[in-house]
């Protein structure tokens, strides 16, 4: 079982606050999407989960082990990130990109083995990104690239993964598969923490929604009660509609509210 | 179909490697006394006349083994600048590299380092060389975009050169003048087993830590977040690369002067046959960068014009048009 614990964590960048005493414990949740407005402190937290970034204080816990305990090379094993924006500096092939997700289990001077291979592959199988593998990454659709950057995060092999914002940018046909592929990926016995603007998105496919404003945890639990009237109004100052479809619920932001009836 | 450019890459290293030593044994043959390749062996070995061995030894393995070191430092240090700053355009002359090296090479002639201590002038150019680089990672790496560190390699260099200026100015003795203008065009022009001595140890250290950077940068290439999530340590490669660039490039102006624009044609002309992964490119670009440069020698020694021209104008010749170029090609991620 994959674990990750957050006890008190409070980071400030360049001065700023931008969290404050975060407690999260995250176990047998499969998909867990961390939401909230701009400069809520999403993409902080999932920076901190990762490692990349140092909190002030507070402590966090990968399956049990302090995170600072990790040598790199382990912590990279063990926790697979996705950054925002699917920016690659190179134009490497999509198989080079999908290899690169090899790096932490790779020794100074060997070389992708068999097995590398194979792990490869099917995080390009999984991604349906295998007939692309050839591609030039610079010059795939946006779907496309957002699928070759997760079969990188993939071929990790690591039993967590991070997404910074997945389906940014996308349109609504590659937002659902994105969001499909990370379900699944859920259920093949992964975390997957994954940050979201999306609320119907984070409502339909989430096991667990977070829910950040002004760096705090306003509301964490199952989708329905966190995208309630109330954490709408407090956190993104609007509110929303509700309905059911497929027996489904979803939820549909919807209007603006004014800034005293929002705080209030 | 997934070695598809491994087998290339093997195959062009072995083509570069074949013809560095065709150039090699040009560059021993030819010259004011051209010699058979059984006189440059006897040479070599020492049981030719004292003449042949004079020739052989003093004059022309010196400069060759020079040229072939600094070539292979230079390409390759262009190569790592550009997948550490992730800028095509990243190379120790357009950035200011070379000439703060060469800064550091006149602050110890001028304050007559070297005199006493003849390893002041490497030191002191490496050093010069390795304040560029890190002033140039630090602020540049801030900032997405490939016009900022041009910007502030144009700064860099600007101001290295007034400094140099400032020297030339203050000097009491002409000489020092003209003979600081001519290095700065870079030669490798009669050049003894002293300078080899000086300069080739220190290349080769830089050559060896920069070729052990292949694996993190290709993780580079998802950024330094994505590379960090890898496992990779970037304090640990940024301070790698900035120290064996400097090592590299400023041993080689130490000892011949500012050859410009080796590292952006190199790597730029290497990367379409191996891929774009920083991996394959580093020794690639390595013995590319001394190709280039031997040939260059030989053909600024065929190039019988009055005197003969310096090994930097002709590089400078052949790489300011190729850097307009990848300007032109990269000018998108400009804004």
């Amino acid at each position: 079982m994959n674990k990750i614990l957050v006890e008190g964590l409070s980071v400030s960048i360049a001065g700023k606050s931008i969290l404050h005493d975060i407690n999260v414990s995250i176990k047998s949740d499969r998909l867990v999407g961390l939401i909230g407005p701009n400069g809520a402190g999403k993409s902080t937290l999932i920076r901190c989960l990762a490692n990349l970034l140092r909190a002030d204080r507070g402590r966090i816990a990968i399956n049990d082990q302090d995170i600072q305990k990790y040598s790199r090379r382990n912590l990279a094993k063990e926790i697979a990130y996705l950054p925002q924006g699917h920016l690659l500096h190179w134009p490497l092939d999509v198989e080079h990109l999908v290899s690169l997700g090899r790096l932490p289990h790779l020794s100074p001077f060997s070389q992708i083995s068999a097995d590398d291979e194979s792990i490869i592959k099917r995080s390009m199988e999984i991604t349906d990104t295998l007939n692309l593998s050839m591609r030039d990454v610079n010059t795939l659709s946006g779907g496309e690239r957002a699928r070759a950057m997760l079969a990188r995060a993939l071929a990790v092999d690591a039993p967590i993964l991070l997404a910074d914002e997945p389906v940014a940018s996308l349109d609504p046909y590659h937002q659902l598969q994105v969001m499909e592929l990370m379900r699944s990926i859920a259920e093949s016995d992964r975390l997957v923490v994954v940050v979201l603007h999306d609320l119907p998105l984070a409502a339909r496919f989430c096991d667990r929604l977070i829910l950040l404003a002004e760096g705090r945890i306003v509301a964490d639990g199952p989708p329905e009660q966190v995208l309630d009237r109330q954490y709408l109004g407090e956190a993104y100052n609007i509110s929303g509609i509700y309905g059911m479809e497929d027996s489904e619920r979803f939820v549909l932001p919807w209007r603006r509210l004014s800034r005293e009836s929002g705080k209030c | 179909m997934k070695h598809r450019y491994f087998v290339s890459t093997v195959y062009l290293n072995v083509v570069f490697f074949c013809l560095i030593l065709v150039f090699l044994a040009v560059s021993l043959r030819i010259g004011y006394v051209d010699l058979s390749l059984r006189e440059v062996v006897h040479g070599l070995l020492g049981t030719a006349s004292d003449k042949t061995i004079t020739i052989v030894w003093e004059l022309r393995l010196p400069r060759v083994l020079l040229t072939i070191a600094i070539g292979a430092g230079l390409g390759l240090s262009g190569a790592v600048l550009q997948s550490l700053l992730r800028n095509p355009l990243a190379e120790s002359s357009v950035i200011g590299v070379s000439s703060s090296a060469a800064l550091g090479g006149v602050i110890a002639l001028y304050f007559g380092l070297s005199a006493g201590f003849s390893y002041a002038l490497p030191i002191s150019a490496m050093i010069g060389a390795g304040i560029a680089t890190g002033v140039l990672y630090f602020i540049s790496v801030r900032s997405k975009s490939t016009l900022t560190l041009i910007l502030i390699g144009i700064a860099i260099n600007g101001f290295a050169l007034a400094l140099i200026s400032l020297a030339m100015n203050l000097s009491p003795n002409p000489w020092a003048v003209s003979e600081i203008i001519f290095w700065l065009m870079g030669s490798v022009r009669d050049r003894s087993f002293t300078e080899v001595n000086l300069a080739v140890p220190f290349i080769l250290l830089g050559i060896l830590i920069l070729l052990g950077l292949g694996k993190s940068l290709n993780a580079l290439s998802l950024g330094e977040d994505g590379a960090a999530s890898l496992g990779v340590n970037l304090k640990r490669v940024r301070l790698l690369a900035i120290i064996g660039t400097s090592i590299s490039v400023g041993a080689g102006v130490a000892v011949a002067g500012t050859i410009g624009f080796v590292g952006l044609i190199v790597p730029h002309l290497i990367r379409p046959l191996v891929g774009n992964l920083p991996s394959r490119l580093l020794l690639a670009s390595a013995l590319g960068g001394a190709v280039l440069l031997t040939a260059s020698d030989l053909l600024v020694r065929f190039i019988s014009v009055g005197p003969e021209l310096n090994l930097g104008v002709v590089t400078s010749l052949l790489g300011t048009p190729f850097f307009l170029y990848i300007i032109l090609k990269t000018r998108k991620g400009m804004q």
